[in-house]
């Protein structure tokens, strides 16, 4: 997986990501599974993500965008 | 008795300091970060703030664990933030697998449509039941809220995971008592 951009990296350790940095957060991660954002949203809604602690964790955090602002 | 902050990030750093803790005296030294929006807070093994595993040794080989665990919080009328787990996965993934081998998950809310366990456990097990075989990630296998105390504690008892601290049992009981919390609603 890619490096994170360093802002990005930051903005998670101040604290309160917006919700257009936790789709960042989100594509980056959808791209380790050689997925869009689209196609990540879809699988982690219809429980079909990979297996594994990639797929895992973007499916929590995709669960988490309701909550973002 | 849950956690609880003057926000919902001070409540989930409270909790994070807590696992933090509890690895340290049990099975690693890795630690687990938080990811936090407005209404939610993501805890899991990150680095440079990218997914990770831990990679532990068991008895039968290196084995990586993923913990994540999405908290949420209600207010009190004072305020107070009481913190509360709307969904946690737990992974166990041989090394050098793409696939977990074991997945511990709980969701607070199930989709709409969907009627499955909330608390279940699946992989890619199968399951003979008289002469038909299921694999256990096409099931919802019940398990009842998995605390992480006891993710800990299989991983040392039954995988011989090496503990970091001859105080492992003790520890985990404590954490277990004192934080037992009530999900299952």
């Amino acid at each position: 997986m890619s490096p994170l951009p360093k802002e990005l990296q930051q903005a998670i350790e101040r604290g309160a990501l917006s919700r257009d940095q936790l789709k960042q957060l989100i594509t980056f991660e959808a791209d380790a599974l050689s997925l869009s954002f689209d196609d990540a949203v879809k699988q982690a809604k219809d429980g079909t993500l990979p297996n594994n602690y990639i797929g895992a964790d973007l499916e929590l955090l995709i669960e988490l965008l309701p909550a973002a602002a | 008795m849950p956690f609880t902050g003057e926000s919902l990030i001070e409540a989930a750093e409270k909790f994070r300091d807590h696992i933090n803790d509890l690895l340290r005296s049990t099975i690693t030294t890795a630690q687990i970060s938080a990811v936090p929006v407005k209404l939610g807070v993501l805890l899991s093994f990150r680095a440079e703030q990218r997914p990770t595993q831990v990679e532990l040794d068991t008895r039968v080989g290196k084995m990586g664990f993923y913990f994540g665990q999405l908290c949420i919080s209600d207010i009190d009328s004072g305020g107070l933030h009481e913190l509360h787990t709307a969904e946690y996965k737990y992974l166990l993934t041989p090394a050098g697998s793409e696939t977990a081998t074991l997945r511990w998950e709980y969701k607070r809310v199930v989709p709409p449509g969907s009627f499955w366990c909330r608390h279940h456990l699946q992989g890619p097990i199968t399951i003979r039941f008289n002469n038909q075989d299921n694999v256990l990630d096409n099931l919802h296998l019940p398990t009842g809220y998995v605390p992480f105390e006891e993710i800990i504690r299989f991983f040392i008892n039954d995988l011989k995971v090496p503990h970091l601290s001859r105080k492992w049992d003790s520890v985990l009981r404590q954490s277990y008592d004192q934080f037992r919390r009530e999900l299952g609603s």
